[in-house]
């Protein structure tokens, strides 16, 4: 099956992969099929969907398949069909909007019942979190607008009802003509709070899971690290290759989450230029998305091993390890994309010296990732 | 006050057929439980029944001086009553005795011994290798030439200690090229490793070599190749080389009824591994090649009858019985779904024995007993789900069939 796989893939193989956007790099799919893990999809001429497959061997280069060919070259699983579909159906390919239907699909129960569960308690923090971003956006407004000389309590100490009431005055205050009622400029929050539902707010006061998972990140290396130490030079190497490229994704994000959260110092030119120019602001906010795109299916293999198969699971991570495109190097200040680019140079080489896992029965890694969109819904 | 003989022994042959048809996880119990005994007593009837099982079972038992001390004679090691004069095998009435002598001759030695064993058991291969360095090449020195005092207790003539002594001297003496052979059984073992202890053994007689290989082939992966690499030592290894491999056709297939769904895939996994190396051994013709066959066979028809009661218990009983409950716990169709992946483990090792036509009818019965049962199920929180029995035909069968079947239900 493995080397029929590798002989259908061969057709598909492209020699250089550097993507320069994130679109061209494409958007994580949380397949559970184990040939189809760590899998993208991303828009290809006339934006027909491609399947972006990593070379299972280690090798440089990437599959760049028909989207619609997946069924042909590889069986998918109830939940990958089912996921296949429904993204092919899609307007505009995004992290979260891959994201949303990997996540009703796994309510559906393709993936079994406790991904069902975690998708559904993942889908109801979603909507918690737009709530509480949206009320801490009135309360940043009311901070940023309300003048001191009206004596009233800090607006964090007061009800939410209060809140609401003071922003909309607030609004009608810093309205200077007709051009955005208060209550458009409410509704005009509503849509920011569910923009900014990944990056939050600055010092994250409602646990906006972007920020969540960069500590995730680093608790997890660092895991990585001491695991790495105590093992052979080979697990050394790996566990410091691996240490770089999540240094250098992080060092990024912190870059982009910091962009994004900048906006919100002034709430009233936010709404503003939401209402004008609405695709600079997500431009900006998306960064954070689309840069940690993958690294939570990767902390969640890094969960899911057994103490005996840390091994094994910093193969799979090193592998599914995300190219940092060029466009990245525009805005965080130095050569992300160069420095990843030899990180995973580093993480392609190591995977060529270390013997493959092949133990696994393909159930029990079809069990495994599943257990991997339970952990990462 | 103690009871009689006669009813001890009723009483330990009923324990030992109970544990004989204990589950895995009972009869790891028992044996943990009898193991932790100082005095073993009637331990070893208990568990006479329950042998094989355990063969396929191997559970990790509790490093002692005993145990460690015979490891490198565990393929010669029989139970009493099987054992016969002139046959290059130990009794097993004769290993508490001699252990006993060993350790009282060992002084300080075997003291040591017995605290580095406490806390270890069998699977830390690399402690019983330094363990059995410092405590296999003392023991062959120091077993004396006549029977020691009380050996009659064992039931056994003082001319038989001699022959069993004479045969684990040089077990013992080899004893670390030899565990490093056994302890490298499910790579092979080695051909490099297999030669060097069979060697290192060769001239301490025909009985010696015989005990070594019987030691080595139970728990070789590959005992066909062992037995080839045996035979190519010298001439005379020949016969020794076959006689070992008689043992291995002679032995009954394990008992995978009585073994969970895990224990009997690994068992059925382990024994096709040691039927494909045996059917590439030159050594085997005409009736042993028929008896390898029908080895074979039994191992098939013993798979394929664990598949289907585990089809029937762990899928289509569990699934029938959660569309008539109102409330399906999340934990039941976990539990449907481990029996089903099971399965599917067993019957990818079962396919390889033979038999793929049956396994094949059994899934697609099983694939329409569960279609059958698509239309009564619902979506509902509380229910059984479509989803569900869809997961359960996609794990046995393949997504493909799981999605006609979704499909032939609308």
């Amino acid at each position: 099956m493995q080397s029929d796989l590798s002989a259908v893939l061969s057709r598909f193989a492209s020699g250089r992969y550097r993507p320069i956007t994130f679109l061209e790099r494409g958007v994580a799919v949380p397949f559970t099929t184990p040939h189809l893990l760590g899998g993208r999809i991303r828009p290809g001429e006339r934006r027909v969907p491609e399947l972006v497959l990593a070379n299972p061997a280690g090798a440089e280069g990437v599959y760049i398949l028909p989207w619609a060919a997946l069924p042909d070259f590889c069986p998918p699983s109830l939940h990958d069909r089912a996921i296949w579909s429904r993204i092919n159906q899609l307007q505009l390919l995004t992290p979260r909007a891959v994201q949303t239907v990997a996540r009703k699909v796994a309510a559906e129960g393709f993936a079994g019942r406790e991904a069902a569960a975690a998708a559904k308690v993942a889908g109801g923090a979603s909507e918690q979190q737009r709530v509480l971003l949206h009320y801490h956006l009135l309360l940043e407004l009311v901070r940023q607008g309300e003048s001191a000389a009206l004596g009233l309590p800090p607006p964090e100490r007061d009800t939410p009802t209060n809140v609401e009431l003071r922003a909309r005055r607030v609004l009608e205050g810093l309205r200077q003509d007709n051009s955005l009622p208060p209550s458009a400029a409410v509704d005009a929050l509503e849509e920011i709070a569910s923009a900014f539902e990944g990056t939050g707010l600055r010092g994250n006061p409602t646990g906006a899971p972007l920020p969540l998972l960069c500590l995730e990140i680093a608790t997890v290396v660092q895991q990585v690290m001491t695991w790495g130490d105590a093992g052979s030079g080979a697990e050394r190497q790996c566990a410091r290759l691996l240490g770089q490229a999540a240094e250098v994704t992080l060092r990024c994000a912190r870059v982009a989450l910091a962009n994004a959260q900048a906006q919100l110092e002034d709430i009233w030119a936010l709404v503003h230029r939401w209402r004008t120019e609405p695709d600079s602001v997500l431009a900006l906010v998306e960064r954070g998305e689309w840069l940690l795109d993958g690294w939570r299916q990767i902390c969640a293999l890094w969960r899911a091993s057994p103490p005996g198969g840390r091994a094994v699971a910093a193969q799979e991570m090193a592998a599914l390890v995300p190219v940092i495109p060029a466009e990245v190097g525009d805005w965080c200040g130095f050569d992300a994309g160069g420095e990843m680019d030899a990180t995973r140079g580093g993480l392609r080489s190591w995977r060529r010296t270390v013997q493959a896992h092949q133990d696994w029965g393909t159930g029990r890694i079809m069990e495994r990732n599943e257990q991997l969109r339970a952990m990462a819904a | 006050m103690k009871p009689a003989p006669t009813t001890l022994a009723r009483e330990v042959n009923w324990l030992g057929k109970a544990t004989a048809q204990a589950d895995d996880q009972a009869l790891t119990r028992v044996v943990r439980m009898l193991d932790g005994l100082k005095d073993r007593g009637a331990a070893d009837q208990v568990l006479a029944l329950a042998r094989q099982r355990l063969r396929a079972l191997r559970p990790a038992r509790p490093l002692g001086f005993m145990r460690v001390l015979f490891l490198p004679l565990d393929g010669a090691i029989v139970a009493s009553t099987r054992w016969r004069r002139g046959e290059p095998l130990v009794p097993r009435s004769a290993l508490a005795p001699l252990a006993q002598l060993v350790e009282h001759r060992l002084g300080a030695q075997a003291t040591e011994v017995v605290t580095r064993c406490e806390g270890r058991t069998t699977a830390d291969l690399g402690e019983v290798a330094r363990l059995g360095a410092m405590l296999w090449p003392e023991a062959a020195l120091a077993l004396p030439a006549e029977a020691p005092a009380g050996w009659e207790e064992t039931g056994l003539a003082a001319s038989d200690y001699q022959a069993i002594a004479a045969l684990s001297r040089p077990l013992w003496q080899q004893g670390e090229l030899l565990w490093a052979a056994m302890a490298a059984g499910p790579e092979g073992p080695p051909d490099q490793l297999a030669r060097q202890a069979l060697l290192a053994i060769l001239p301490a007689g025909p009985h010696a070599l015989a005990a070594a290989l019987a030691a080595l082939v139970a728990r070789a992966a590959s005992p066909g190749q062992l037995a080839m690499v045996a035979a190519q030592l010298e001439p005379q290894c020949r016969a020794a080389a076959q006689a070992a491999l008689d043992r291995v056709l002679d032995e009954a297939p394990p008992q995978l009824d009585l073994l969970d769904l895990n224990g009997a895939t690994s068992a059925a996994a382990a024994l096709v591994t040691r039927l494909e190396d045996l059917e590439r051994c030159t050594l085997l013709h005409g009736d042993r090649q028929r008896r390898l066959a029908g080895l074979r066979r039994a191992a098939d028809e013993a798979c394929r009858d664990r598949f289907l009661v585990g089809l029937e218990a762990q899928v289509m009983q569990p699934a029938a019985q959660l569309m008539a409950t109102a409330s399906v716990p999340d934990a039941a169709v976990a539990a449907m779904e481990l029996g089903a992946r099971q399965l599917r483990g067993l019957e990818q090792v079962g396919r390889r024995l033979g038999g793929a036509p049956s396994y094949d009818k059994a899934l697609a019965t099983m694939s329409e007993a569960l279609a059958r049962l698509v239309p009564l199920a619902g979506d509902g929180e509380q229910e059984l789900r479509r989803m569900d029995l869809a997961r359960l035909v996609e794990i046995l069968c393949g997504p493909d069939a799981a999605m006609r079947m979704l499909a032939q239900a609308g």
